[in-house]
């Protein structure tokens, strides 16, 4: 399917780059990257990194013209441990263990156990979030790029509220210029007919719905719709979200692409 | 409503100035199409206005805000307090809130009347695709977007400029997780329709494409559908001829109808009951109930 057709370098915004420059301290960009079960978007994660550390995009943006400016990088995760994206970004040619300017922060692991002991009670979860949230924050030294991965298992673990968990998300996007949050799309997890706010289904769907009017762009990854392909992975979605962009120059490059992952994890990209 | 071009472009005008005498808009807007362009634009043409912005979810201040409130995470109560110190009353207040979905259905009348103030034009905009902030308590309370409805004196609801024959391929697309590459969605050109209500209770309705890089509002005008003949319905249902020829609609058209032929003479005496006897009927002036007059 993808023989005949011309592959393609990624771009987010019409300036041609993935994440544009931080040029007024004034705006900040809010981008939602979601996956659908079964197809992960970690491999534009790790690219993401690369570009927000070192400004290149070795594998899907070779002409990328190379960011005068390289960002300092927060990655938060409620799903993976540390070497999950080290590997990652080793293949790009980024190692991660020597970058100073990046920094890990793993609250899944020890979510449970250390950050929310067991037997907590409700108020007392919500201190301990705002507490975790706290030490998160009192970690950031510059404006980094911040990277927030699946914030919503909160919801259906904890009893904090979708607008108390916006709040922590709104404190980490007020200290930086580009924020990224990570987000599972499951049809499971989705429905917008609910009206009890203490379903878990409810809580996952009001706040997404309320993060996606936070948006400037929006990239959604997930499977062919057409079922399995030898020589397609899946198609790549990007779209402009309902928030304006400061400088109003900036716009968002919707289109769709299709994407192919070979054995080697090399990623090609083809216009849809 | 019909009325004419001039009017409808002239209301949207004098609305976004302002210079109408509405003190709440709402502006409807959905994850596709979102309410900032409009704000923009009512924001450039109001001009000096002071502007309070409540913020529930903008991250940074606007450019154009006078005041920058953060609310979210504030009681309703906490924010009006807020807001109230500012509303002196010496000068026009224009007060924005990015998002009325943050409040409780049950809160919201008392909210926005804590807003209010006769020196103060309130903006709101409410996202139609988020769920309902239903208060537990009060179960049967109508929905958020119910209560805008009824209390906004202006409704602007902002959607996509969407071909009829993409309509659905986007919906099916948008549906699960509002997500479309396709460039109609969340762009500077876009649908506007316009409810506005008078204090006489009397509403006018427009709809215009609104593009705001041009700043220019095209009145939509609904397309009237083509007048069928109830003939061209009849034609090949039967075998009968059910029809008329040209010639005999002229002759229908002709026939002068007895009441017209009534009024003609009858209609001078100017409402009085007249009686007029004719040849087979029986008078007997002795008779005392044959004729009242």
């Amino acid at each position: 399917m993808s023989s005949g057709r011309q592959q393609q370098q990624l771009v987010f915004f019409n300036d041609h780059s993935i994440i544009p420059e931080t040029s007024d301290e004034d705006s900040s960009i809010v981008g939602i990257i979601s996956e659908s079960p079964g197809t992960s978007a970690a491999w534009l994660v790790a690219t993401l990194i690369e570009n927000s550390l070192q400004g290149s995009a070795n594998h899907i943006n070779s002409e990328l013209s190379k960011r005068r400016i390289k960002s300092p990088t927060l990655f938060i995760s409620f799903k993976h441990v540390g070497d999950f994206y080290k590997k990652l970004c080793k293949r790009n040619g980024v190692d991660l263990a020597t970058i100073k300017d990046f920094q890990y922060v793993d609250l899944f692991t020890d979510l449970f156990t250390k950050h929310i002991p067991s037997g907590t009670t409700t108020a007392a979860t919500n201190k301990h979030l705002t507490s975790m949230f706290d030490n998160v924050i009192g970690g950031i030294k510059s404006t980094p790029v911040i990277f927030v991965e699946y914030p919503e298992i909160l919801l259906t673990t904890t009893d904090i509220s979708p607008n108390e968990l916006l709040v922590q998300l709104d404190r980490l996007c007020k200290l930086s210029s580009r924020t990224f949050v990570l987000l599972s799309t499951d049809r499971t997890l989705i429905d917008f007919s609910l009206t009890d706010s203490s379903d878990p289904v409810f809580k996952v769907s009001d706040f997404i719905s309320k993060l996606y009017h936070r948006s400037n762009i929006n990239i959604y990854c997930q499977p062919l719709a057409t079922g399995r392909a030898n020589d397609l992975t899946g198609t790549l979605c990007i779209s402009r979200g309902p928030n304006v962009i400061e400088p109003r120059t900036l716009n968002v490059a919707s289109r769709d692409y299709l994407y192919h992952i070979n054995r080697d994890g090399n990623v090609k990209l083809y216009l849809r | 409503m019909t009325l004419s071009n001039q009017n409808a472009d002239l209301l949207l005008r004098r609305l976004l100035l302002l210079k109408e005498p509405s003190s709440f808009y709402v502006v409807f807007d959905s994850v596709s199409q979102g309410g900032h362009p409009l704000l923009d634009e009512l924001v450039l043409l109001c001009g000096k206005a002071h502007l309070t912005y409540l913020s529930f979810e903008t991250i940074n201040r606007p450019k154009y805000a006078t005041e920058f409130i953060p609310c979210l995470g504030q009681t309703p109560q906490q924010i009006v307090q807020n807001v109230r110190k500012q509303q002196t009353g010496a000068i026009k207040l224009l007060i924005v809130v990015d998002s009325l979905n943050y409040i409780f259905n049950s809160q919201l009348p008392e909210f926005i009347k804590g807003l209010m103030h006769p020196s103060t034009v309130l903006v709101g905009i409410f996202h139609t695709d988020v769920l309902d902030s239903l208060d537990p308590n009060h179960k049967s309370y109508p929905s958020s977007h119910q209560l805008l409805q009824f209390m906004g004196t202006t409704l602007f609801t902002v959607e996509p400029l969407i071909s009829d024959d993409r309509e659905e391929t986007i919906a099916n697309e948008t549906a699960h997780m509002f997500i479309s590459s396709a460039p109609e969605l969340n762009s500077s050109k876009f649908r506007l329709s316009v409810a506005n209500r008078r204090k006489s209770g009397r509403a006018v309705s427009y709809d215009f494409i609104m593009d705001t890089k041009l700043h220019s509002a095209e009145l939509v005008k609904e397309a009237q559908a083509p007048v069928e003949e109830d003939e061209s319905l009849l034609k090949d249902l039967t075998t009968f001829n059910l029809t008329t020829s040209s010639k005999e609609k002229l002759a229908r058209e002709q026939v002068e109808l007895p009441f017209m032929e009534a009024q003609d003479s009858l209609g001078s005496m100017g409402g009085a009951i007249v009686y007029e006897f004719e040849k087979d009927d029986d008078y007997d002036e002795e008779d005392p109930y044959e004729d009242p007059f």
